[in-house]
């Protein structure tokens, strides 16, 4: 085989592991990317017009694995997107995605889940007691290892006193919207964070 | 070196005019001894791009390939400006902390 085949060769197959790693991107994007970064290549590996497999090592070398180079557009877009959200829901599918690409990102992730998971164990409650006073409520259990449960209802009621009564329907609301809020703020300070590591203030 | 200085240093770069992805690593390296890993470049291009400080356009070129050339748009020479202006301050607070240390040198 020529050696310009075998440099050419070389490319095709980073590109092409390139593609599969950007597979999370809109295609048109990915497509962009890729011809980019071809076209980067090309120009960096021939001196003249012929591509010498050896330039094209030292090239893809400095380029770092597809997989490195995918995940840093990855970061970008997702820095790109911390700066914008508004929603929670957008704010924990930034913080989702975060969370495939380091360690501080799965934590906040964690946190944020708990978070909104015992914000939607008091809401549920506070909805749901009206309908089924008799198995919604916070009890304190009879069992002396295990004191406090809050029961959303969907199985028989456990064994001690409950001791909110209709006061759940309030307090349940109060305390899954603050948790909701705090949780939402939290995740929002958290990527402002990310965002300030990945760049300069400059407003 | 922090990303937030390589934003201002593309920025900068494109300053004069148009440029593509390995032009603007060439002119950080020649102008300004700014050795910056090639795949952390791109990654930045593309967001400074959906930032809307960047725009791009694919230029048929003699190589036998396009090119994908940058440009600043309004909001990104805004942009440079300010951060170029933040940059100038920190380093003058920087030097004036630093002058006692450079007196002791000698």
């Amino acid at each position: 085989m020529p050696e310009s085949d075998m440099a050419i060769q070389k490319i095709a197959e980073y590109l092409r592991e390139l593609r599969g790693a950007l597979s999370a991107l809109p295609n048109s994007e990915a497509q962009d990317i890729i011809e980019e970064i071809r076209s980067h290549i090309h120009d960096s590996a021939s001196s003249g017009a012929a591509l010498s497999p050896e330039a094209v090592a030292a090239t893809l070398e400095r380029l770092g694995s597809p997989r490195e180079l995918a995940s840093m557009y990855r970061m970008e877009r997702l820095a790109e997107r911390a700066r914008g959200t508004r929603s929670p829901w957008l704010a924990l599918r930034t913080i989702y995605q975060w969370a495939g690409l380091s360690v501080s990102g799965a934590w906040v992730l964690l946190v944020s889940l708990v978070g909104y998971g015992l914000s939607a164990s008091f809401l549920i409650c506070a909805v749901a007691k009206p309908f089924n006073p008799e198995r919604v409520g916070l009890w304190k259990l009879d069992d002396p290892r295990d004191s406090w449960s809050l029961h959303l209802g969907f199985r028989a009621a456990p064994q001690g006193t409950e001791v909110l009564g209709w006061w759940m329907v309030p307090l349940g609301l109060l305390v899954g919207a603050g948790l909701f809020l705090l949780t939402f703020r939290f995740g929002l300070r958290s990527l402002h964070r990310l965002r300030r590591t990945l760049s300069l203030p400059g407003r | 070196m922090r990303k937030g200085c390589l934003e201002l240093a593309i920025l900068a770069s494109l300053w004069g005019g148009r440029l593509y992805g390995l032009e603007i690593l060439r002119r950080l390296a020649v102008d300004s001894a700014l050795i910056v890993p090639e795949g952390t470049v791109y990654p930045l291009l593309s967001r400074l791009k959906s930032e809307g400080l960047l725009e791009s356009e694919w230029v048929e070129a003699d190589a036998g390939h396009p090119r994908k050339y940058y440009r600043l748009t309004a909001g990104g020479r805004r942009r440079a400006l300010q951060m170029a202006r933040f940059w100038s301050s920190f380093s003058a607070n920087l030097d004036d902390l630093l002058a006692p240390l450079k007196k002791g040198e000698r």
